[in-house]
């Protein structure tokens, strides 16, 4: 039963790009495919050892300037600058989270913020090596053993074949000693230590791990969009993560592709509709229409779509049957 | 051979508040030893003291003849010392297997990265927590509410949750903090019943309980705290005869009741 849910969700992805042909939405399921993969980082995080990023942009920004530094002005490889951009982001989350992973609540908050403001700014301001706040063009589409992932097609299937490999590590972290350990530590973080928990260590881990899944999605994105620059990676796209493992649900891993695609859908969704409903609408309004419907969802389905549509399917079957 | 335990002139206080004044005692391995004394006498600061939970402010603890200072918990949880909270300290975001499940962590080695890509060693690591967590369990009389959130267990076997949790770690010397708290008779004679057979497997006991019933039943010998200060100790019916302790604390509560 599992096993053909599983088989079924891979062909209708699969055959998403043979139905749609519009490149718009084709654009729009290749960023659901990048921001999923930063959510699920987000929902382990956040959901599973119950510690708060509101800087996770910065990591995004990480991966997508070391890939664009080092293919646009090394020439190195783009697997092999992927990697490098995974590599570097997990030792900076590590780091920097030695000192500030002591924090708890809303202090990790703030200095997670702080976190993504400086890195943005270390954007701006290197412009030897970032560009500035133009950034840096001409990043040449992602690359693997020769085969170039150069149209929208393919990128789709290489972005969302990255978003299920990243769903699949995590449920396979979720269900283990380790995933334990930080499900524990959210649960009551002083039983955890004496039950000989080292929570320092599995927090940098988590915290590690979910840093190296936004570089990933920000290499992606850098070889999607051919251009880095600041502007992608401020606190609003830090926010816009929360908000997407909120609206998912942060209780599973799985509730974050839901998240990414809610998100992501309805702000082209609103963009493209709301025109056409008020000829003077703007980007205000958009902004207005998309935070209605989020706090809906929120009061709605306070656990996130998937805990919120799973029940309401559950208690429409019974009322039927 | 000398004591399991042995806490030499240790001292706490929080701002102004003396909570452990200067307290030195021995915990002989294998023995039941329980702490007892009026609110406020120290005795939960004892346990946060020997289980890192605050650092001392003076004196030593000993462990199987080594420090313990500047260990963190979850450090000293590896040398064998697990705890029971007074106030519940339940993963209630996790079922009841998994609460203990997490006790195996100490036992168990499986990395991220084990983890992540399913080793083989690993998934057999994972039945093998399993395994020895539902025996555990059954240890309790938990096994059928194995796969319940541990939440929706009522209070009394959240209480045995958690010792189920300790037994999963192999303590060597484990710290009830009032475990009879909240149960009823039948309950907290049951508990008796299984903290003597946990010391029939080898396990030390030190147990902090203001049920004078279960303290004396069960006990092979008794510390008596007051105003962070040891005012007694010796056998259950040494210290029930104390005069300072009649006066400062057993007689106290008889008349209370």
């Amino acid at each position: 039963m599992r096993g053909w849910a599983f088989i079924g969700g891979l062909s209708v992805l699969a055959l998403i790009p043979v139905v749609v042909k519009t490149p718009s939405y084709l654009d729009v399921l290749i960023y659901v495919g990048i921001y999923t993969i930063v959510t699920v980082g987000l929902c382990l995080l956040t959901g599973y050892a119950g510690q708060i990023s509101l800087g996770q942009a910065a990591f995004y920004g990480l991966g997508a300037y070391t890939s664009a530094i080092l293919t646009v002005s090394y020439a190195i490889p783009s697997g092999l600058a992927l990697i490098a951009g995974m590599l570097v982001t997990a030792a900076v989350a590590y780091g920097f989270g030695i000192p500030i992973l002591k924090l708890k609540g809303h202090y990790l908050a703030m200095a997670t913020l702080a976190f993504g403001i400086i890195v943005y700014l270390a954007f701006v301001e290197f412009k030897d090596f970032t560009g500035g706040p133009s950034g840096i063009p001409g990043v040449p589409p992602f690359s693997l053993f020769g085969f170039a992932f150069d149209s929208d097609i393919k990128r789709y299937y290489l972005t969302t074949g990255a978003a299920l490999l990243t769903l699949v590590v995590a449920r396979n972290v979720v269900n283990s000693r380790i995933g334990r350990a930080l499900r524990s530590i959210h649960g009551s973080e002083v039983a955890a230590e004496t039950l000989g928990v080292d929570t320092a260590r599995h927090k940098l881990q988590v915290f590690a791990l979910s840093a190296a899944m936004a570089s990933l999605a920000g290499s992606l994105y850098a070889h999607h969009l051919g251009l880095v620059s600041p502007a992608a990676f401020t606190f609003v796209t830090s926010v816009e993560f929360v908000v997407m493992a909120a609206v998912g649900g942060l209780a599973s891993v799985w509730g974050a592709p839901f998240g990414a695609a809610t998100v992501t859908i309805l702000t082209e969704g609103i963009r493209r509709v709301m025109p056409l409903l008020l000829s003077y609408a703007s980007g205000e309004h958009e902004v207005i229409a998309y935070g209605i419907i989020l706090i809906a969802i929120m009061i709605f389905m306070p656990e996130g779509l998937v805990v919120g549509l799973r029940a309401s399917f559950w208690s429409r079957r019974r009322a039927r049957g | 051979m000398s004591a399991l335990l042995s806490a030499h002139g240790i001292r706490k206080s929080f701002g102004g508040v003396v909570a452990v004044a200067d307290v030195t005692f021995d915990v002989p391995s294998g023995e039941v030893r329980a702490i007892i004394g009026p609110n406020g006498a120290g005795k939960t600061t004892i346990f946060n003291l020997i289980t890192g939970i605050f650092p001392l402010d003076g004196g030593t603890i000993r462990f199987k003849d080594s420090t313990l200072g500047g260990l963190s918990p979850w450090q000293r949880a590896q040398r064998g010392i697990a705890r029971t909270f007074q106030n519940l300290q339940i993963f209630t975001n996790m079922t009841v297997l998994e609460n203990v499940m997490v006790g195996r962590h100490r036992k168990s080695r499986t990395g991220l990265l084990a983890a992540a890509i399913r080793a083989p060693w690993a998934l057999r690591e994972e039945a093998r927590i399993r395994e020895h967590a539902l025996a555990c369990l059954e240890l309790v009389n938990l096994e059928r509410r194995a796969d319940d959130m541990a939440g929706s267990l009522p209070f009394g076997q959240q209480r045995l949750l958690e010792i189920a949790r300790c037994l999963a770690t192999e303590p060597t010397l484990l710290l009830l903090d009032e475990p009879a708290a909240g149960l009823n008779r039948g309950e907290a004679d049951a508990l008796g019943r299984l903290i003597l057979s946990l010391r029939q497997r080898g396990i030390t006991i030190l147990l902090v309980e203001h049920l004078m019933d279960l303290v004396m039943g069960i006990s092979d010998s008794v510390l008596v705290l007051n105003h962070g200060q040891v005012l007694a100790q010796g056998s259950p019916d040494a210290v029930q005869n104390n005069p300072g302790v009649v006066e400062a604390y057993l007689g106290a509560e008889v008349e209370d009741a």
